[in-house]
């Protein structure tokens, strides 16, 4: 096993795993966060806790897609719909209608507000229009679950044996020095 | 007519069933030996190295399917018939017929259906490879650590 050196580059860079909207700095903190409570000595045991961290940035990824499909504000999700509406407005549009007419109509930048239960209905109807990619989340999600628990008993064992080894050395060592004590006496 | 591995098709194939970067590896296995090996330690490698061989290829494998698979999570359609539904809706500016332009129309939504149809697959796809590799890469790691351990216990 390589020697512990705090130092040492971890191997995967995080930018190359995250996303546009995830910081490679925030994974970097949580990292020395997990490091610091886990504990982990020699690369093998780091990357183990790497990954383990990887599982929470899925789950919240996940967590955080499904509620910007639940977005009333967010993308229109039927892109056929919408060619057809672009097409059907510019057939009936009256001959003598002005070209700037369409900079006019682009819709206004809106918020929503916080905790209004009336966008109840718009969220149900999002709901409704992405069930099956939200329930693919929700799988995803149960997976990311599963792939954490399983590798965090993985570095728990891996521990376990590194203590078990450390501690058989310790005897070894304790019966080496019992009997050069007993030879020298 | 190509075999499949070494023709043309090989190149797409992606996932679990890639073959994982060669510098890659090599990196992967530096880092768990803690030293970069000589090339007739690898020419003839012993039982150690042989699963540390092993565990490399797993884990840069798994990082090449844990980046497709980050990267398919936010895809929420199919390009390919995305780019037929554009050319479809030039379609509809340019044709003269009716009939032409309602079919056009309806082949539009139909195409809609299968572009999410076509991404939630592949969404699908790349978390059973992700679940592939980490389970890879989780009994290469065993083999790996059982090695150490009988290494160091003789």
């Amino acid at each position: 096993m390589p020697d512990d050196d705090p130092t040492m580059r971890r191997l995967p860079n995080p930018a190359r795993m995250l996303l546009a909207d995830e910081s490679a700095g925030e994974f970097d903190a949580l990292l020395q966060d997990y490091f610091a409570d886990m504990e982990p000595v020699g690369a093998l045991e780091r990357r183990q806790v790497e990954l383990i961290l990887r599982c929470d940035v899925d789950i919240d990824r996940q967590f955080r897609m499904i509620a910007q499909h639940l977005n009333p504000l967010g993308e229109e999700a039927n892109r056929g719909a919408q060619m057809l509406a672009e097409w059907y407005r510019l057939e009936l549009r009256h001959p003598n209608a002005p070209e700037d007419e369409d900079a006019q109509r682009k819709p206004p930048t809106l918020t929503l507000p916080e905790g209004d239960a009336r966008l109840t209905p718009l969220i149900a109807s999002r709901y409704a229009q992405r069930r099956e990619l939200i329930a693919l989340q929700h799988r995803e999600v149960t997976f990311a679950e599963r792939r954490r628990r399983h590798a965090i008993e993985l570095l728990y064992r891996m521990q376990d044996r590194r203590r078990r080894a450390s501690s058989q050395v310790e005897v070894a060592d304790a019966e080496v020095i019992e009997a050069t004590e007993a030879s020298e006496a | 007519m190509s075999v499949a591995g070494n023709g043309p098709s090989a190149n797409r194939l992606h996932g679990a069933q890639s073959r994982a970067a060669g510098g890659d590896v090599a990196q992967f296995l530096a880092e768990i030996l803690g030293r970069v090996p000589s090339h007739s330690e690898l020419a003839n490698p012993g039982r150690l190295l042989s699963a540390a061989l092993r565990l490399a290829d797993a884990e840069a494998r798994l990082e090449s399917v844990y980046r497709h698979y980050a990267e398919a999570q936010f895809q929420s359609r199919n390009a390919e018939l995305d780019h037929m539904q554009d050319h479809l809706d030039d379609l509809l500016y340019f044709a003269k017929s009716p009939e032409i332009k309602a079919e056009v129309r309806l082949r539009i939504l139909r195409l809609e259906r299968a572009s999410k149809f076509y991404s939630n697959q592949a969404k699908r796809l790349a978390g059973r490879y992700l679940r592939e590799a980490q389970s890879a890469r989780d009994r290469a790691l065993g083999d790996y650590l059982d090695i150490v351990e009988a290494g160091s216990s003789n």
